[in-house]
């Protein structure tokens, strides 16, 4: 399914609007890439037939939409004199591109609607664009750029506290990591795109195992027979995703509270630190569902050994530590 | 359970060598009057982490003195706990104390000082223990946690040793403007009163006699208790005149009370422990009028006839039909005679007869403090103490082996048993000679001591006539007649009560309550319980935003873009 002409043409779209951000002289530009995103990854959204996936589609052209005009908006009142307003609409609507928290709940009707590889491709790739014109025109200096970041900090790690579905919690993480991102580029875009790079990895990592079981909610985790070295890997790649200190999530996550706390950002960083703990303990409360329970033995039979390349991204989304430490000394 | 034949003459054998080392390197350093450090540097930038082991004079002895008993008690158990099926973690609780014993005389960092400490806590609590019973797991509880203070305070002190920087108190004896702080000797003295079994914690002494008799020679009499006695002497330059006065107070009062409560006690061992409680108060109470050297010389004396009393009152115990009741004991020294002999000798050395062991500790002990004139009050307690030791040690012998057949089950002789009595008569030689010899290797020159007549023999008056009165007394036989003062010496001056059951059903009841009405009252309600109930309905509310319509999402963000306008202007 994945290598049809029709899909490998929306893949390749979506590099080609990032690489548009990436390198656009102009506002003008870069918003014809956000369309053209945009455009590319409805029919991803929609490789799934089905009712849910056709409305979870319609949602996000609409939504994308708004936040295009929004940011079009933002970008003419540049021109305009009361200028003042442009780049609170820019940041607004780039806002509701990435679902950071007080715009999120579009992200959430989406994410439970759609497969495994567009939820992946939903909460990292479609960001690298927002994040990249929040980086050029916003910063923390700004207001209400700091309430977008605390609003998703705390959002992203209270919510997912009550969620149950697998995809809902990831989706959580993932506003919370929003969070963090946003905080790390307005220090500089490399702090940002190695958390951005590391997030990605880890990501991946227990999206393709939970890809490979289809494993959907918390309450089939004990009924899945792992063996115990893919029982471990889950555990440590979801670990690594909720940062604790010796895998690899935490490396980026060390980096920027060190940046928050040289430049006195005292309210984020433990802001950043306690909802930090509160996802790892909800992703701890999904391991220990499924694997410290004394889960129900339904099938004798061992379930199928993970392809080769999740245990290749498995290893990296947990030790990469190590190599990157190496990078940095 | 497969045990080498030889196991315990091996163990016997390797500490009696250790000890001679230890002994030979003791004499070669007081002769030389040097002392020798190993200090391996470990790491540390603004304080100094280093192993370091002190050898002196004053450590070798003790080490040696610890390293005999414990050998001869190794050579003792072989028979004593022949019959116990649990031999191989007896040993093994054995060489561990010998090796927290060693760690704890040996090294001056208060680091390593507090490895030995809880070592010495955590065996004595095994070998408390060591007798599957309810009675004796209470008595282990009992010790555990009044040594706990003990650690506490250890601990304490560790953080403020960090301020001045540098974990090795011994280096700073010989910096006169150190500034420590006030509650290091506090700590100090209070750790080592909980390990030495001063008054408020010596419940627990008593207490721990329901460990193996042999245990009781080696631990909780002559060398673990002590260690607290070391700790001071080796904490000797910070005890302020604050310290000193509630020592000296603490010190009496512990003397005192054992020694009146000695007196109406019918358990063999606890008559012992209690005197061993009473020369712990005499060597504090020598710490606490500045004399140390003195409290380490008693200390060493103490220690090997301590041990052998023990060991000897383990051959009766184990003799006449194990049990520890003074009161079915009687006219023993017809089946016992050489026993009778060893235990009369240590009794003696006890008391402070001349030229036994313990006079030449005690008797200096006793012209020091009158020839400084501490005071009527110290001195008159001083004497009363004196004779109380001797009344107790009588009555012991009195009863035991003097008085009326008390009408034991079963008397068996076990003198013929060589390897429970040779420690015992190599023990009887060995405190018969350790007062001289201790006391040329300690004092090369006679201490000077100028003393009017009557104060001069007011020691040996007092032994005099405590030993008279209470043979006429026939060993208060009949102390049933005492009444109210028997109970309550008999319950030890309800310490035991006040330190243990009487502080901790009080406050265990209001903990109880407190448990009831707060954590799992109140406090659940509106904490933990209450977070749940309102999280749930913001979630609730959450929930519903976030899965209805695409219009309501949308005017959120618009009102969300409302509100942002309003702000800028």
């Amino acid at each position: 399914m994945w290598l049809s002409p029709s899909l490998l043409l929306m893949i390749i779209s979506i590099v080609t609007s990032i690489c548009l951000v990436i390198s656009s002289p102009s506002l003008f530009i870069s918003w014809i890439g956000l369309e053209l995103n945009t455009l590319a990854f409805l029919p991803l959204l929609l490789s799934k037939k089905s009712k849910l996936a056709s409305e979870a589609s319609i949602k996000y052209f609409l939504t994308q939409t708004l936040a295009s005009v929004l940011i079009l908006v933002g970008g003419l009142w540049f021109l305009a004199p009361w200028g003042g307003l442009a780049t609170l609409t820019l940041l607004l609507g780039l806002s509701i591109k990435l679902g950071a928290a007080p715009f999120h709940s579009w992200v959430l009707s989406i994410a439970e609607a759609s497969g495994w590889v567009p939820l992946f491709a939903l909460l990292t790739i479609q960001k690298i664009n927002p994040l990249l014109m929040l980086w050029m025109f916003c910063h923390l200096s700004m207001p209400f750029f700091y309430v977008v970041v605390l609003s998703s900090l705390i959002m992203g790690g209270l919510a997912g506290l009550t969620q149950t579905s697998v995809r809902s919690i990831l989706t959580f993480s993932s506003i919370n990591h929003v969070g963090w991102l946003m905080t790390a580029l307005s220090f500089s875009l490399s702090v940002g795109a190695y958390y951005f790079l590391i997030y990605l990895t880890t990501l991946l990592c227990s999206i393709l195992i939970f890809h490979m079981f289809n494993v959907s909610h918390i309450n089939q985790l004990p009924l899945l027979s792992f063996k115990p070295s893919n029982q471990m890997l889950l555990f440590f790649a979801l670990l690594s995703l909720g940062g604790l200190p010796p895998f690899l999530g935490f490396l980026p996550k060390w980096m920027i509270l060190q940046l928050t706390v040289s430049y006195s950002l005292l309210l984020v960083g433990g802001v950043m630190i306690s909802m930090s703990l509160v996802v790892l303990f909800f992703y701890l409360r999904l391991m220990f569902s499924a694997f410290m329970m004394g889960g129900v033995n339904l099938t004798t039979l061992s379930s199928d050994p993970l392809p080769f390349p999740v245990y290749f991204v498995a290893l990296f989304s947990i030790t990469g530590g190590g190599l990157s430490m190496i990078y940095f000394l | 359970m497969t045990v080498d034949k030889y196991l315990y003459q091996k163990i016997s054998f390797f500490l009696v060598n250790l000890m001679f080392i230890a002994g030979f390197t003791g004499v070669f350093l007081s002769s030389e009057g040097t002392s020798i450090f190993f200090e391996w540097f470990l790491g540390g930038s603004s304080v100094n982490f280093s192993m370091i082991f002190l050898l002196d004079s004053m450590s070798c002895f003790f080490l040696a003195v610890v390293l005999c008993i414990s050998g001869n008690v190794v050579w003792y158990s072989k028979s004593y706990m022949a019959l116990d099926p649990n031999a191989n973690r007896f040993i093994l609780l054995v060489l561990g104390f010998v090796a927290s014993m060693a760690i704890l005389i040996l090294s001056p960092n208060i680091l390593s000082i507090l490895l030995g400490w809880d070592g010495l806590g955590l065996i004595s609590y095994g070998l408390v223990i060591y007798y599957p019973s309810k009675k004796s797991s209470s008595a282990g509880m009992i010790t555990v946690l009044s040594n706990r203070v003990g650690d506490v305070c250890i601990l304490l002190s560790i953080a403020w040793f960090v301020s001045v920087g540098d974990f090795n108190f011994s280096i700073w004896a010989f910096y006169n403007n150190v500034e420590f702080s006030n509650w290091v000797p506090l700590l100090v003295l209070l750790a080592a009163m909980t390990k030495s079994a001063q008054i408020p914690f010596s419940a627990w002494l008593p207490a721990a006699m329901a460990a193996p008799t042999p245990v009781s020679a080696l631990v909780h009499s002559s060398t673990l208790v002590t260690a607290g006695v070391y700790l001071l002497i080796r904490f000797s330059f910070i005890l302020g005149e604050t310290c000193s006065a509630l020592l000296l107070f603490i010190s009496i009062m512990t003397m005192f009370m054992s020694g009146v409560v000695a007196i109406f006690e019918y358990d063999l061992k606890k008559i012992i422990a209690l005197s061993t409680l009473s020369q712990l108060g005499m060597m504090m109470f020598s710490i606490s009028l500045g004399l140390y050297e003195l409290a380490f010389f008693h200390l060493l004396t103490h220690a090997l006839f301590k041990a052998l009393l023990f060991l000897c009152a383990g051959i009766l115990i184990h003799g006449a039909g194990n049990t520890q009741d003074i009161r079915s004991f009687g006219g023993l020294s017809l089946n016992f005679p050489l026993v009778t002999v060893c235990m009369n000798l240590a009794n003696l050395s006890l008391c402070g007869v001349p030229f036994l062991a313990g006079f030449y500790s005690k008797d200096l002990i006793v012209e020091l403090a009158c020839q400084y004139s501490w005071g009527i009050f110290v001195l008159l307690m001083m004497f009363i103490c004196l004779s109380l030791t001797v009344l107790y040690s009588v009555r012991l012998t009195y009863l035991s082996f003097v008085g009326p057949y008390g009408g034991g089950t079963s008397i068996s002789v076990c003198e013929s048993d060589y390897s429970l009595v040779g420690p015992v008569v190599i023990l009887s030689f060995t405190s018969l000679v350790s007062g001289p010899i201790l006391s040329w290797l300690n004092f090369p020159a006679p201490v000077l001591i100028f003393l009017p007549v009557f104060l001069k023999w007011g020691a040996l008056f007092f032994v005099g006539v405590s030993l008279l009165v209470m043979l006429s007394l026939q060993g208060l036989t009949y102390s049933y007649k005492w009444g109210a003062v028997s109970k309550f010496s008999g319950l030890m001056w309800f310490l035991p009560w006040l330190t243990g059951q009487g502080f901790s059903m009080k406050t265990l009841k209001n903990a109880d309550h407190l448990l009831k009405i707060y954590d799992q009252g109140w406090l659940e309600f509106y904490s933990s319980k209450g977070l749940e109930v309102v999280g749930g309905k913001v979630n609730t509310l959450n929930l519903k935003f976030q899965h209805s319509s695409l219009k309501l999402h949308f005017l959120i963000f618009l009102l969300w873009l409302f509100l942002c306008f309003i702000y800028i202007l």
